[in-house]
């Protein structure tokens, strides 16, 4: 339920902040919250892109080819994961946290 | 023909981050086109939402294949989410954008931090639970 709400109130990225709520509040694994975090961002998105594509937000063109491309990078970026040990996962997340925290101050 | 080159490019890093790191990409997609693309903020949010749905669609189900998403969990969490998303996208409106980001910025810091320091620790209970 948290997770849902801070999910929300960061828009985009949603996930950043889903995940260690997941692991703390839901007592997911590692791995199972990365994977659990990113069923919960289809929802989220979802939602998000068609209140953009109401108000006439969304540039198709691009949207397309980067879709492709995100849909390609997402199946290796999961079995990239699958192969990491908790510990590495975690590690790599946190310094990808601390850097979109530092881009927010920029 | 060079944009929809670049396009797929931002778009297989920030899936890739995003299928591996369970956020979606967006976090890579939005800065990306605004830099490389020269793409207006907004439209940039936009596209990147959309590419979101496709990269978060393909990333779960390899997760599902390798029983990495606790089903009732999304069944539960993601409801909440979408509801409090349009409610919370309301009341941002009505907030300095800039206000905004610093908190969620401090928030940010906070669980980069906290996250860091569990990996590090000897022995942190990640591999608890942990199927497949």
């Amino acid at each position: 339920m948290t997770g849902g709400f801070f999910s929300g109130l960061t828009g985009v990225g949603g996930g950043a902040i889903m995940v260690p709520l997941l692991r703390r509040f839901q007592g997911l694994s590692q791995h199972v919250a990365h994977g659990t975090s990113l069923a919960i961002v289809i929802f989220v998105g979802g939602a998000g892109v068609v209140s953009y594509w109401l108000n006439g937000n969304v540039d198709w063109q691009i949207a397309i080819w980067l879709s492709i491309g995100g849909a390609l990078g997402a199946y290796f970026g999961a079995i990239t994961m699958n192969r990491l040990a908790p510990r590495s996962l975690q590690l790599v997340f946190g310094l990808f946290l601390l850097i979109v925290a530092i881009r927010m101050f920029i | 023909m060079g944009d929809i080159i670049v396009a797929l490019l931002i778009g297989l890093a920030g899936g890739f981050a995003g299928g591996m790191l369970g956020i979606g990409g967006g976090a890579i997609y939005v800065p990306a086109m605004v830099i490389l693309l020269d793409e207006n903020q907004h439209l940039a949010q936009g596209a990147s939402l959309a590419a979101i749905i496709s990269t978060a669609i393909v990333g779960t189900l390899t997760h599902l294949r390798n029983r990495n998403v606790n089903v009732p969990v999304v069944a539960q969490v993601a409801p909440v989410a979408v509801l409090t998303g349009f409610g919370a996208g309301f009341i941002a409106e009505q907030l300095d954008a800039a206000v905004l980001q610093r908190i969620f910025g401090v928030v940010m810091v906070y669980l980069a931090v906290n996250t860091i320091w569990g990996a590090l620790q000897h022995g942190a209970p990640t591999t608890t639970g942990r199927i497949g």
